[in-house]
């Protein structure tokens, strides 16, 4: 589940427009459905859901190509008041490729003011091709919304977009000998911050390393895939306010974020074997510059001369950092017996895994409130702990139905994942500085306890093709 | 603007003050706020002078240093440790002051010395300490530096208040605020100069931070001691005696009313009578103080000027770039690593100005959808006898004559329900009970009347009783009968089984003259046209003092047609004349006619019966049937 929610966040901009210019197939329509849900509906809530149509048409060298999809990706926080992000939007796609004896050429563009084209060059077998290619854009990431209980508190309300203005660039290189594929990745993300017009907006100054490894073997009964990932990430954001002409920092949060996936499967007919592994570390640093505070609530009220004075009076700054380790592993094994009568293909799955993962994370805040010559900096931290092994048990169906005499087909898939938690172990640590490290063990016996008690994913998929 | 706000801001200064200046100076000599203000006297020379000896430097260094930890440590609610730094702090300003006495550096070490100073000013100290000792709570609370808090510290002043605030006058707190006044004016002496000067600015290390300090800093914070001053001296200056000589028992008693009814014994009307009587001093300024009361709006003047003095300040530096606020506590600019931009700050010298006007012009002050009424505050510092005067001409009734209808009734052959003989033996029951039972709270439920005789229904809580209760009515005298008596632990269970036997009886009472006359044999009884329960408190008069109406004319209404119904707003226009419907020139705008028919309609409930011209008896029991 955790794999999936990092591949979907950092998937939005990047694999949802590239994969349809290098991964689609020609003379084929999809339309897929995919939704993931983590709830914990007292203090948090995540949950994402994912639809798209693709389309293919191939003549001669030219290959057209088009995809409609809505997304939407949403999580919530309560804590004396709501913090909400949500992104969404519907994201038309088309492009064209062309493929000469030696070299393909390729443009797409989408609805998220983004434009990718790219270049490979082959040999004419294209059994070994390379290619580089080349996007910018400006979508808008999300919406973030906060929401006091207190409505009659100074800021009841901000909502601000936060939105980016990237280039990217990448090369890949492949081979193919015999059965055996390989493909690697290595793409470039740089977003410069875009100052909106708003009253509140949020922008970001980005760098994102992804390194992407694929390699599979297509036995006549034995497929073997493996696939390798890394994500380094360097993200500065911003938060601001824009009141007649002038811009200023309300919020900044540095983040270091490095990833690691890593995915192993060996498919037969009927059966699969399959593992994935996961480590992450976000970090963020506590900046003690001025205007490199994590939140100074000052700069959010509105101009006034009680903002003017609570300079002098009363000024109040937080800085945070935060230290985030995630460790996943999870391995199991896949049934599909496929049954086939009267043009029919019906192949139920069930596949269960177990899963185990290992979790931390600190967050230090101090809070600074300087009054005049009076200044008093308090500092609190937090210590999660997360340890759980379990199941997922996944039950999935599809069903083919090829049309005698015409290579028309039609096939639908559905799957619907939940996490059974076998032991679940959390614990948070609290100190203020003065008093002792207060520990709260309550949930160790707990089991399938806040978000993953919830953690539920389904997807449905139809496809024609002709 | 954020009044309130604002308003909190500039009372988290005036709170400092008045926890933290000395009385072992001079200049800060405890002062008896009936005694009247204090007169200080600072020498200042006019400008920054610079020290020359370098052991002189490194000792103001020294001091400055300290001064940040005593801040601190005041923000921090240590009390005992601020105290002891300040102490010395301010020792070592003082020594440089007499050799440099136009040294800016230490004369504003010296203001931070006066405003931290929280150790020496033993009246306030032993004040709070007093009652902070009696609520159980650690005297350092109140120096969290929580501005919620400290909110929450006033609040619980005013809501358990009697047995904490025993044997402390209101005098006694105004005389030990008014004390602070003295040392405030010195602070503001020495400020006013520092600010004039905007070559000079001083550096503070804060925690690994250089903060630099000058005008834009020096000004506002001039403008906070400027609304201080004005805080605590509308403090000191107004009557605010509520107690009898240190004496809250009468807040206690008016409980006790809520029981008995006994207009003429208790303690607690005894005593709002006394506050609101004719020639009561309440909320009328001393005179002593009344010069320094009228200067108030002046105060509030200088402290406008002062924060746009700093924001200008702020605005000339920004002209340069933020080369010149780099430490500065806010920074002035149009990019993004600035705090206020230049049109804001701007804006903000712009709305200082209109608000210095509208202070002295009056505000207009939304009372209604699309309604508004013009506010001059400055006109309430004019006015220095109390708001007393203010109220419609009347006659308060000496409380033995309470007990006699005047006006709104008519003479009955009969008790009947609306006698006022009904509410008179009803709250002598209730007497009678508390007398019995003190501890308990007894209220009538219920009552039956007949023609001369009749049943009431008395509710008692803690101890839980219900009594029925019959009467009869012989002439004027009339005799109780206790029928039965059930005691239990809920009320709401009480049934046969809980009658007990009861040592209670009532004895007979004999109905005052007013409610009950025998003329030629025959008994009458003054009857309520429609509501018995308001006494004769007060009738009205005109300017000459020729009455008008009694308030309990007013409240049984007017014949209309042999039907009672309320007096409407024009007919009360005529009844209850104010002696300046302007209030002083608070509301300049406001006249009798607009009084009546715009702004009295206009915040009264909809559901008010003013919106009836005709008020059935129904109507005035379904509103007030809250015995």
């Amino acid at each position: 589940m955790t794999t999936g929610t990092i591949k979907y966040v950092i998937g939005l901009v990047s694999i949802t427009a590239f994969s349809v210019a290098y991964g689609s197939v020609s003379s084929k329509s999809t339309a897929q459905c995919g939704g993931l849900f983590l709830l914990d509906t007292e203090t948090a809530e995540v949950s994402g859901t994912r639809c798209h149509v693709t389309d293919s048409v191939s003549v001669g060298k030219y290959t057209a190509f088009g995809s409609f999809g809505h997304y939407r990706f949403g999580g919530t926080w309560n804590d004396g008041w709501e913090l909400s992000i949500k992104s969404n939007g519907l994201i038309g796609s088309a492009g064209i490729r062309v493929g000469f004896k030696y070299i393909d050429f390729s443009v797409d563009a989408n609805s998220l003011y983004s434009m990718t084209s790219g270049m490979r060059i082959h040999k004419a077998d294209s059994s070994a091709y390379m290619g580089s290619f080349i996007g910018m854009g400006h979508p808008t990431l999300a919406s973030i919304r906060w929401d006091s209980d207190d409505d009659n508190s100074e800021i009841s309300h901000i909502a601000a977009d936060w939105e980016t203005d990237f280039f990217r660039k990448g090369v890949i290189i492949g081979a193919q000998f015999g059965k055996q594929y390989v493909n690697a990745k290595i793409e470039s993300i740089i977003t410069t911050p875009y100052s909106a017009n708003r009253e509140y907006f949020v922008k970001d100054s980005s760098h994102l390393a992804i390194a992407d490894i694929h390699y599979s073997f297509d036995g006549t009964d034995n497929d073997i895939r493996l696939h390798y990932t890394n994500v380094i990430a360097n993200l500065n954001i911003i938060g601001n306010t824009y009141r007649d002409s002038s811009t200023k920092r309300f919020m900044f949060v540095p983040l270091d974020a490095n990833l690691h996936l890593a995915e192993l499967s060996w498919e037969r007919l009927h059966y699969a074997l399959h593992a994935s592994a996961l480590r992450a570390n976000v970090q963020m640093e506590k900046k003690d510059e001025r205007f490199f505070e994590t939140f100074a609530p000052n700069r959010l009220l509105a101009p006034s001369i009680i903002q003017a004075l609570s300079f002098t009076f009363l000024q109040q700054v937080y800085r945070v950092g935060a230290d985030i380790d995630i460790f996943a592993f999870a391995a199991g094994a896949k049934i599909n017996p496929r049954l086939s009568f009267a043009g029919h293909t019906i192949v139920p799955s069930i596949d269960i895994q177990g899963y185990y993962t290992y979790d931390e994370m600190d967050v230090e805040k101090t809070s600074e409130t300087t009054r005049l010559i009076a200044f008093d900096s308090r500092k609190e931290s937090w210590h999660w702990q997360l340890e759980s092994f379990g199941t997922i048990i996944s039950l999935g169906l599809s069903w083919e139905k090829s049309f005698a005499g015409s290579s028309h087909t039609i096939s639908l898939d559905w799957n619907a994942s939940q996490i059974v938690p076998l032991d679940f172990d959390f614990s948070k640590e609290y100190s203020d500085g003065e008093s002792e490290r207060n520990s709260d063990k309550s949930l160790k016996t707990r089991s399938g306890t806040g978000l993953f008690r919830n953690g539920f994913a389904s997807s449905l998929a139809i496809r024609y093709s002709f | 603007m954020n009044p309130i706000k604002f308003a909190s801001i500039a009372s988290i200064f005036a709170f400092a003050c008045i926890v933290g200046c000395s009385s072992d100076d001079s200049e800060s000599s405890p002062t008896n706020a009936g005694d009247g203000p204090k007169q200080t006297s600072v020498d200042v020379v006019s400008g920054c002078e610079e020290i020359t000896n370098e052991k002189d430097k490194a000792e103001v260094q020294a001091a400055k240093k300290e001064i940040v930890e005593v801040f601190s440590t005041f923000g921090k609610g240590d009390l005992t440790k601020a105290q002891a730094l300040s102490a010395e702090t301010k020792e070592t300003f003082r020594t440089i002051l007499t050799k440099y006495p136009g040294n800016c550096e230490a004369q504003l070490g010296f203001v931070a010395s006066i405003i931290s100073d929280i150790s020496n000013n033993k009246d306030i100290n032993s004040i709070l300490d007093t009652i902070y000792k009696r609520k159980g709570m650690p005297k350092s609370s109140i120096l969290s530096g929580n501005v919620e808090d400290v909110g929450s510290i006033s609040l619980n002043f005013s809501l358990n208040s009697t047995e904490e605030m025993r044997g402390i006058p209101v005098k006694k707190i105004q005389s030990a605020i008014a004390s602070v006044i003295p040392s405030l004016d010195s602070a503001i002496t020495y400020m006013t100069n520092i600010a004039n000067d905007d070559q000079f600015s001083c550096t503070y290390d804060i925690n690994d931070r250089t903060v630099e300090l000058d005008r834009g800093e020096f000004a506002p914070a001039l403008a906070a001691l400027f609304v201080a001053k004005a805080g605590l001296t509308s403090i000191v200056s107004l009557n605010f005696d509520i107690d009898d000589d240190g004496n809250y028992d009468w807040i206690d008693s008016l409980e006790d009313f809520g029981y008995t009814f006994d207009y003429e014994n208790n303690y607690g009307i005894k005593h709002l009578a006394k506050l609101v009587g004719k020639d009561s001093k309440f909320t009328s300024v001393q005179d002593s103080w009344k010069s320094e009361y009228k200067n108030i709006p002046n105060l509030l003047d200088s402290a406008i000027t002062y924060v746009q003095f700093g924001i200008q300040y702020g605005l000339e530096e920004a002209k340069t770039g933020i080369t010149t606020q780099q430490n500065d506590l806010y920074i002035v600019g149009n990019d993004e690593f600035s705090d206020l931009s230049t049109k804001d700050a701007q804006k903000i010298i712009d709305s200082l100005d209109i608000i210095r006007e509208k202070l002295k012009t009056g505000f207009d002050i939304p009372y209604a959808e699309g309604k508004k009424i013009k506010v001059n505050f400055s006109k309430f510092f004019e006015n220095t006898d109390g708001t007393l005067k203010f109220l419609p001409y009347h006659v308060l009734n000496d409380n033995s004559k309470w007990d006699t209808p005047d006006g709104g009734f008519y003479w009955s052959d009969e008790v009947e329900y609306q006698a006022y003989a009904q509410r008179y033996m009803q709250r002598y029951i209730m007497q009678e009970y508390h007398k019995f039972n003190p501890e308990s709270q007894p209220e009538v439920g219920s009552w039956e009347d007949g023609s001369y005789n009749g049943t009431i229904w008395l509710d008692a809580y803690d101890p839980n009783a219900e009594v029925e209760i019959t009467y009869e009515v012989e002439g004027c005298k009339v005799n109780f009968t206790i029928e039965s008596y059930l005691e239990g632990y809920n009320f709401s269970y009480l049934e046969e089984e809980d009658i007990v036997t009861t040592t209670w009886t009532i004895p007979s009472i004999t109905l005052p003259e007013g409610m009950c006359k025998t003329e030629g044999g025959k008994t009458q009884y003054a009857t309520a046209y429609i509501e018995n329960e308001v006494p004769n408190i007060l009738y009205f008069t005109d300017k000459d003092g020729n009455k008008t109406y009694s308030l309990q004319d007013i409240v049984n209404g007017v014949d209309d047609d042999g039907d009672r119904r309320s007096y409407t707003l024009d007919e009360l226009s005529k009844i209850i004349i104010f002696p300046d419907i302007t209030f002083g020139g608070v509301l300049p705008d406001m006249t009798v006619e607009m009084f009546w028919n715009e702004f009295l309609p206009a915040i009264i409930d909809d559901d008010d019966d003013y919106s009836s011209p005709i008020a059935s008896e129904e109507n005035w029991m379904d509103d007030d049937w809250d015995y």
